[in-house]
């Protein structure tokens, strides 16, 4: 696909996602579409950094961190969702800079099983202060954000806050990763040593890519308690970590919108099959072997796949 | 402190780092051999209580029996999904990437993660199960009354480790694991069957899990949602022990039962797993190889 033919899809794609809800008003849909852009975001960030070769399993630790400092500033201090938001990513890449320094140091399987605890402790963390988190039962009646009059507790004005969100974040991982920043992340993943011999402060690069990711799932969280109107410890744990990663995975880890058609299929999957309550989960890590096995690209390398099986 | 109560401490101390290095070796076998990150060890663990359970609740077998009947179970599964879906899966590879874990192993594994629990509540039900041992009684060791059933168990993780390090050292089998996890072309170079070892290793690697999961039963309950804290706990010992070194694997799961046992006491709550989890943070700044751990 050419550049100019990839441009004109996304703006289609934002275009038709931007009257959506002019066609229905079913909040329900809305709802959906929604938490797959905060997801989709999710899982576009953390491509950052497994492409830049750093085995992160514990995106959804900075997440919990966006999510429970917007919540407590909102609902015990009465801050507005507008200063929050600012406080929430900068809190997460200072912190993300300070542990990635250290994590980043450890090779291989070190780093993913640091970073897959790193989700589960900072559960542990929230469960063991109630007295500012609510501990397990955690906070609920989460405000709507509002500004200029307009109150985004509304489905529609959510909706279209989330979807402005997403565009932004996206293209913005887009422009890093098609710039000399992205191609020295992918040079990284494709040989640490050499780049540190031709003169790239790898750790420096593998910091950034560690704090920008993080930024953004710690604005994700922020945006998601709010779409959910509660928050609680379960929402951030392992389990919140695995499945960016695995839509990531779904979408395929070739090109950056790979991550975020994942979530859309990820997502509306699991709302498929969620009449079947506890086998929910089952089905999708099912689907997720017969997609590594038939697909291994991901779904985005799909029509070449098909192309490839017509032509024969 | 009670001299008794110190004493009984301490065993349970032993026992519980006994039982997770146990569950530790398997997972560091697996990913030294098969070179597969097991993400799905700690719901191994939780299937070996089940199997556990129903061989000795429902069928009415010994103890003893019961533990090498989850042990054996697990050990078939281990070598069915070795053969079945991380042998093909291992040749996949999406991406060129210098990555020293293999990527879509641990995509499949982080799936079989999310699809045993439903499986255990669909076979099982959400409901804890307890499991009687059977053994009775209490033992005089110095001061102190010890539980028989406890000393069992501690007693039989320690075997199993200490046969286990004794079959990688002195077997033949054994040996060509060692070889294959020091170095896999020189290994395949000497003849050693690769496919053959990495199946063995998901063997002994769930066997081990199925058992600890057995062992563990009578001391805890059984429950579809004890996979994930397991494997937690699972994650510390490796990263503690490090990888390569079965004797520095055990010296990781006595320093976590011991952090975790006296932590419970003197502070409770979440504060032990918190404060193993700090230090492993810095034992990792200073040694980024774990303990004794090498390469």
């Amino acid at each position: 696909m050419t550049k100019l033919n990839q441009f004109l899809l996304m703006l289609f794609m934002l275009v038709v996602l931007a009257v959506v809800p002019l066609v229905t008003h079913d909040q329900y849909h809305l709802y959906i579409l929604s938490r797959i852009f905060i997801w989709g975001t999710m899982a576009v960030s953390l491509f950052l950094t497994i492409r830049t070769g750093l085995f992160n399993l514990g995106h959804a630790a900075f997440m919990a961190l966006g999510a429970y400092i917007s919540a407590i500033l909102v609902t015990k201090l009465s801050v507005s969702f507008w200063v929050t938001l600012p406080i929430a990513g900068i809190m997460s890449v200072l912190l993300s800079s300070l542990i990635g320094i250290i994590m980043i140091r450890l090779k291989g399987m070190y780093f993913v099983l640091v970073t897959a605890s790193l989700c589960e402790v900072v559960k542990l963390i929230i469960a063991s202060f109630p007295k500012y988190t609510g501990g397990y039962s955690g906070i609920h009646g989460i405000p709507a954000p509002e500004i200029f009059g307009i109150d985004f507790g509304g489905k529609i004005a959510f909706y279209y806050l989330v979807l402005f969100f997403m565009a932004i974040s996206v293209i913005f991982c887009h422009r890093v990763w098609h710039s000399e920043i992205g191609r020295i992340f992918r040079g990284i993943a494709a040989n640490d040593g050499l780049s540190e011999s031709v003169g790239i402060p790898t750790v420096s690069y593998k910091v950034m890519s560690f704090a920008t990711a993080s930024f953004f799932a710690s604005l994700c969280g922020s945006m998601i308690i709010h779409l959910s109107g509660t928050i609680d410890p379960l929402m951030f744990g392992s389990v919140a970590s695995v499945n960016s990663f695995l839509y990531m995975v779904v979408g395929g880890i070739g090109s950056i919108f790979g991550p975020l058609i994942g979530a859309a299929v990820s997502i509306l999957i699991e709302e498929v099959f969620r009449f079947m309550l506890q086998f929910t989960p089952a089905i999708f890590g099912a689907v997720v072997i017969v997609i590594l096995i038939f697909l291994p690209g991901g779904i985005v390398t799909f029509p070449k796949r098909l192309g490839d099986l017509l032509r024969l | 402190m009670d001299i008794r109560y110190l004493f009984q401490m301490v065993l349970n101390a032993i026992l519980a780092g006994s039982i997770y290095s146990l569950i530790a070796l398997g997972f560091t076998l697996i990913f030294g051999i098969a070179r597969v990150l097991n993400f799905a060890h700690g719901e191994m663990y939780m299937m070996g209580g089940f199997i556990a359970y129903y061989s000795i609740v429902k069928w009415h077998m010994p103890f003893l029996l019961g533990v090498a009947v989850a042990s054996l179970g697990m050990a078939v599964l281990g070598i069915a999904l070795e053969k079945v879906l991380f042998r093909p899966i291992r040749l996949i590879r999406p991406l060129e990437m210098d990555t020293e874990t293999e990527f879509p192993t641990v995509v499949v594994a982080l799936a079989l993660a999310l699809i045993f629990p439903p499986i255990a509540v669909a076979m099982f039900g959400t409901t804890e199960k307890g499991v009687p041992s059977g053994i009775e009684g209490v033992m005089p060791i110095g001061p102190a009354l010890i539980s028989k059933e406890r000393l069992t168990i501690a007693a039989i993780g320690l075997a199993l480790f200490l046969g286990l390090f004794l079959f990688i050292r002195y077997h033949r089998e054994g040996r060509a694991l060692n070889a294959v996890a020091q170095d896999r072309v020189a290994a395949i170079l000497q003849g050693i069957n690769l496919d053959r070892a990495s199946s063995m290793s998901f063997a002994i690697g769930l066997g081990l899990a199925g058992a600890a999961g057995g062992l563990l039963a009578p001391l805890y309950y059984v429950d579809p949602t004890m996979g994930p804290p397991a494997l937690l706990k699972t994650f510390i010992v490796v990263i503690l022990g490090g990888i390569g070194s079965v004797p520095a694997t055990l010296l990781g799961g006595l320093l976590f039962g011991f952090i975790e046992v006296f932590g419970r006491i003197t502070l409770g709550g979440n504060l032990p797993m918190l404060i193993s989890f700090l230090l492993v943070m810095v034992f990792l700044i200073i040694r980024p190889r774990g303990i004794l751990g090498h390469d």
